[in-house]
């Protein structure tokens, strides 16, 4: 499945991409062998499929996210390779070995922070965190080092003899970090780690944990919700959805270059014009719109046909709103203003357009702005260059 | 406090209490009569409880009914833990309602049916009845108890916490005696005293599965009572009363000081971090 996720069409859109690109990309070299491999792994529980058919590669030193919502699979998937859940159909493979039948404490490559942290009640921060080295007959000594040096990592020095109940939440999220990287796995399993915290912690967070995955050099797996949180943190994002790993892209891919409406509604938003292919020429599609009008798209889809159903993928900062009609040919629609949200450094613009739909355009709010002043009801344009959409086919 | 009382509370509360601790207030205070008649006041004395130390037998009740519940409560923790571990922690296995039933439905079981049906079966098998018996008898019904309280405590036990000690690399035996243990403690440690307050007060399935040699303080008081009550019953009940409020009361005390204690270190800690 990622094969054919990462080698069609929107490859060749990148060039247009903003997004930083670092240059670190294992998974595009087809001699590196991945750390962590799924092979067409299925989970039921009873008649409910949990993971359907997942295939999927990650490799070393990445920052892989499962991005998708509550009761999309991504859960059970880390738990799988963590070894909490024993995969119905498929192997899992950890280095090139088959891991699918050890137990959780066999599986010494893999550590994992859970979503409630899981810290030990009775036992002091430094207890919690030397657990996992005391279970390897590991030398006295040593272990005080070890601890040592994790807790100077999350920076919990101040507190290694009190108690779980006596710390803040965010102490405690980094104690579970640290009792898991004390074991230095391979690999770290993070299933929604940051969940509990509030918005501005979150955000320190995520900087921390890009900042521990760099330092130690582990590869990260991530489970998230919330799609801010993984377009930070990942090198890659795999999109869920009732089980199934619908796209697996580099944020940047995953936002700009979305493979299906799910994914392009789930990461941002986004506005969607429905229609037909009317016709293709020299890389350029035209498609009429059912409110009426022609739109010109550069970003054609392998395997599109002309008569086939398709959408039209506008963000809403791609699309440019005026009071004056632009002097463009195609791309160009008319609407009413029916709402105006002011952000601050931005507003929206939620615009009612000639099928009924509402169509958001967003305009930074710049003080030398040339249109200012755009009000409730006003008459407004709405135009967009040929290579700022993503045609859609599902 | 300024919620005040209605009438209607004071009463409510005034009859409430009474009705619960009138009779032992009486007994109490019995225990003292200087007259042999227990209904006949006849001055203060402590005659009684002299009296109790030259009565043999009731101290080897005494000491009989103190070791009953010492093993039996033991025994019936331990299976008791046991049960609720599988109940909370196995999922859906099969046969778990009919194991649950089983487990739960002492119970409600009549106890004169639970005596009668474990006399028939030591007489079945040929066992000789006595001390260890009655430990049989009382592990058996007080089990049931103790899996009751482990079991709630379990449940709202975050299940993570365990699979994180084994994701940490311990086996399952370690993850119960390092983690699950030591969590659940405190519900283990009421579980064994509960079934050791059952023991203590146990007549009816004692009665059916007692033999010569073993016979524990409730049997001795009913059937010293069925020929009269005598002050100094009044006596023994008074001291057994005793001892379980000091119990209580220490129980309590223990665990308000490491309240306590806990919030001065955290207090302490704050302090030397801010």
């Amino acid at each position: 499945m990622s094969e054919t996720v990462t080698a069609t069409q929107p490859k060749a859109r990148l060039a247009r991409t903003f997004a930083p690109q670092s240059g670190f990309a294992p998974w595009n070299d087809p001699k590196k062998a991945p750390i962590v491999r799924f092979e067409n792994v299925t989970k039921r529980f009873g008649d409910f499929v949990a993971v359907k058919n997942v295939t999927l590669n990650i490799y070393e030193r990445e920052f892989f996210a499962l991005l998708g919502p509550s009761g999309c699979g991504k859960s059970t998937l880390l738990r799988m390779l963590a070894g909490f859940e024993k995969p119905t159909e498929g192997r899992i493979l950890v280095g090139g070995n088959d891991i699918t039948d050890l137990p959780p404490y066999e599986r010494t490559d893999v550590n994992m922070m859970f979503q409630s942290y899981a810290l030990f009640p009775h036992m002091t921060v430094e207890k919690n965190i030397g657990f996992g080295l005391r279970q390897e007959g590991m030398a006295k000594a040593d272990i005080e080092a070890r601890v040592a040096e994790a807790m100077a990592l999350v920076e919990l020095q101040k507190f290694a003899h009190r108690k779980p109940h006596q710390l803040s939440g965010g102490q405690q999220q980094r104690v579970a970090l640290a009792r898991a990287i004390a074991k230095k796995p391979r690999i770290m399993l993070l299933d929604e780690p940051l969940g509990a915290l509030d918005k501005r912690l979150r955000q320190s967070a995520q900087f921390e944990l890009m900042r521990i995955q760099e330092t130690t050099g582990t590869t990260f797996i991530i489970v998230t919700h919330d799609q801010e949180e993984a377009m930070t943190v990942a090198s890659r994002i795999g999109v869920m959805n009732h089980g199934e790993l619908t796209q697996i892209s580099t944020p940047g891919e995953i936002y700009e270059a979305p493979e299906s409406r799910y994914v392009a509604e789930f990461i941002g938003d986004v506005n969607l014009f429905e229609g037909k292919v009317a016709s293709l020429s020299q890389g350029m599609a035209e498609i009429d719109w059912v409110g009426g009008g022609r739109f010109k798209s550069a970003a054609v889809p392998a395997g599109l046909s002309v008569g086939q159903q398709v959408w039209l993928g506008l963000r809403p900062e791609k699309i440019i709103i005026s009071l004056h009609k632009p002097a463009v040919e195609t791309n160009v629609i008319s609407g009413k203003v029916d709402d105006v949200g002011y952000l601050g450094s931005t507003s929206h613009y939620h615009t009612k357009v000639a099928t009924g739909q509402r169509v958001t355009a967003l305009r930074a709010n710049m003080a030398q702005s040339a249109e200012a002043n755009i009000k409730w009801e006003d008459d407004v344009w709405l135009s967009w260059p040929a290579d700022a959409g993503v045609i859609l086919t599902k | 406090m300024n919620t005040r009382f209605s009438w209607f509370n004071i009463t409510s509360i005034v009859l409430g209490f009474a009705f619960l601790y009138v009779p032992i207030l009486l007994l109490i205070i019995y225990s003292f009569n200087e007259s042999k008649l227990v209904t006949v006041w006849g001055g203060w004395s402590t005659k009684w409880y002299a009296g109790l130390l030259d009565n043999q037998a009731l101290i080897d009740a005494a000491w009989v009914t103190l070791r009953v519940g010492l093993v039996s409560a033991t025994i019936a923790t331990i299976l008791g833990t046991l049960a609720a571990i599988v109940l909370a922690r196995m999922g859906r296995f099969r046969g778990r309602t009919l194991f649950s039933g089983l487990v739960f439905a002492p119970l409600v079981m009549p106890e004169v049916i639970t005596g009668l049906s474990l006399l028939l079966l030591f007489v079945a098998l040929n066992f000789d009845r006595g001390f260890w018996t009655v430990i049989i008898a009382h592990a058996t019904f007080s089990m049931c108890f103790a899996a009751v309280v482990v079991q709630s405590r379990l449940l709202d036990f975050d299940k993570s916490v365990e699979e994180a000690a084994m994701d940490l690399g311990a086996t399952p035996v370690k993850t119960f005696f390092q983690v699950t243990l030591p969590i659940i403690a405190p519900a283990v440690i009421s579980a064994w005293l509960l079934s050791f307050t059952l023991s203590l007060d146990d007549l009816v399935i004692a009665s059916f599965t007692t033999g010569p040699g073993a016979t524990t303080l409730p049997i001795k008081i009913y059937s010293q009572v069925r020929l009269g009550v005598t002050p100094e019953i009044n006596a023994v009940s008074t001291i057994m009363i005793a001892l379980v409020a000091i119990g209580v009361l220490l129980a309590s005390i223990a665990s308000k000081r490491q309240a306590i204690r806990q919030e001065k270190e955290t207090r302490a800690v704050d302090a030397g971090a801010g």
